[in-house]
C-alpha cells in the first residue's frame, strides 16, 4: 500500500482498505400511497444518483401485515428515484397502498 | 466538504468522509431455526439497534444443498430494533441456518478504542466497532428464467442474477418480505432460492394471476476485505 488506510477489526479482520468500496445514504423518506388511489406513481428528487451508480428500494417500516400488506415498486432513473403503487407494464396489477421507506444507496 | 476526513481508494471513490452516512455493521452472527416445525427462525441482535429507520439485513445461507428465505420482518420499532424474522423457502429445502448482519446508514457507539468520525451536525457516522459494510455488487432487475403452475393452479416464477456464491457476500433480504402485488388480492410471494448445487441464485414469485414483470433490485454487500 503506498498511501490510503487500513481498519482492523478487534478479531483482526482487515475490514476496509484501500480497494474497498462502500455504500452511502442518498435518500431517505416515507412514501405513502392512499386507499383508493388509482395507478400513479411519486417522483423523488435524487441530483447525481442514475441506475449505473445508485438502487432505489422500499422497506417495510416496521412489522407489518404478511396477510395484508403489498409492497411499492421502485424504478431507478437519472437524478430521480420513482416509487409506483402498482407493478408497471402489467394492466391487471392491483394497487397497493399504505407507507414504505424509500431509500436511494448509492455505490459509486 | 471543506474540513474533517475524506478516504478515497484506489478507484478513486469515496470510501469514508466526514459528510455522508454509510452503511455500518451494528451486529453481525448467525440465524438459526427456532418455531414452525424448523421453518421460521426468530433472531435476536446482540445489540439493540438504536436507528430511527430499520436496519437492512443481509442474509448468506450456509453452502449446501438448496436453501432459501421469504417472509422477512423487521422486530422491533424505530430507535429499538430488537431482531428479525425469516422463513425457509418450504418444507423441501434447507433448514433457515446461515449467516447474517443487521446495517444502517449511520454508526453506533460502541468501541471502546479506535476511530469515531462525526459530521457537522452530530451525527455518528463512523465507529471501529460498527465497520462499515463493503459494496460487492447490485442489479436493479432479476432477470426472468421460466415459470410453472403449482398445484394449487397459482403461477410460480422464477428471475436471477449473476452471482457465484462467494462465501463472504450476503443478499439485502429486507426486500424479501412483503408480498407483491399481482391481478388478484392475495398478491405474489416472493423468497430467495439458493441452489448451490447448480451455482444459481433465483427470486421467486407465487401468486394467481402473476405477471411475469418483476421490479426489485438486488444488493450485495459482505462484512470485510
Amino acid at each position: 500500500m503506498s498511501h490510503g488506510m487500513r481498519v482492523w477489526g478487534a478479531d483482526g479482520a482487515l475490514q476496509i482498505d484501500e480497494n474497498s468500496f462502500t455504500m452511502r445514504i442518498v435518500l431517505s423518506t416515507l412514501v405513502s400511497f392512499a386507499i383508493g388511489a388509482s395507478k400513479t406513481s411519486q417522483d423523488f428528487s435524487v441530483p447525481g444518483s442514475t441506475a449505473a451508480n445508485s438502487v432505489a428500494i422500499v422497506i417495510p417500516t416496521g412489522p407489518y401485515d404478511e396477510s395484508g400488506a403489498r409492497q411499492f415498486e421502485t424504478e431507478m432513473l437519472t437524478g430521480v428515484a420513482r416509487v409506483y403503487n402498482h407493478t408497471r407494464t402489467f394492466d391487471a396489477s392491483r394497487i397497493a397502498n399504505g407507507t414504505m421507506r424509500l431509500m436511494v444507496i448509492r455505490f459509486a | 466538504m471543506s474540513y474533517g476526513l475524506t478516504f478515497i481508494n484506489n478507484s478513486n471513490q469515496v470510501v469514508i468522509d466526514s459528510e455522508f452516512a454509510r452503511l455500518n455493521v451494528i451486529c453481525n452472527g448467525r440465524y438459526a431455526p427456532t418455531q414452525e416445525s424448523g421453518l421460521g427462525s426468530v433472531t435476536y441482535f446482540p445489540r439493540v439497534i438504536t436507528s430511527q429507520e430499520p436496519p437492512l439485513v443481509f442474509c448468506r445461507p450456509d453452502t449446501g444443498g438448496i436453501a432459501g428465505l421469504t417472509a422477512m420482518q423487521v422486530i422491533g420499532s424505530a430507535g429499538a430494533w430488537v431482531g428479525f424474522y425469516v422463513r425457509a423457502y418450504d418444507v423441501n429445502t434447507n433448514q433457515p441456518n446461515g449467516r447474517y448482519f443487521a446495517a444502517t446508514f449511520g454508526a453506533q457507539p460502541v468501541a471502546t478504542y479506535g476511530m469515531r468520525l462525526w459530521d457537522g451536525s452530530s451525527k455518528l457516522l463512523f465507529d471501529s466497532g460498527t465497520s462499515t459494510a463493503l459494496f460487492t455488487r447490485s442489479f436493479q432487475n432479476w432477470s426472468y428464467v421460466r415459470s410453472e403452475t403449482t398445484a394449487t393452479g397459482s403461477t410460480r416464477s422464477f428471475y436471477t442474477v449473476s452471482f457465484n456464491f462467494p462465501e463472504n457476500e450476503y443478499l439485502l433480504i429486507n426486500t424479501f418480505g412483503m408480498n407483491m402485488l399481482t391481478g388478484s388480492s392475495a398478491g405474489r410471494l416472493v423468497k430467495t432460492l439458493w441452489s448451490f448445487s447448480t451455482a444459481t441464485l433465483y427470486a421467486v414469485t407465487d401468486g394467481f394471476s402473476n405477471p411475469f414483470a418483476f421490479f426489485m433490485p438486488a444488493v450485495f454487500a459482505k462484512l470485510a476485505v
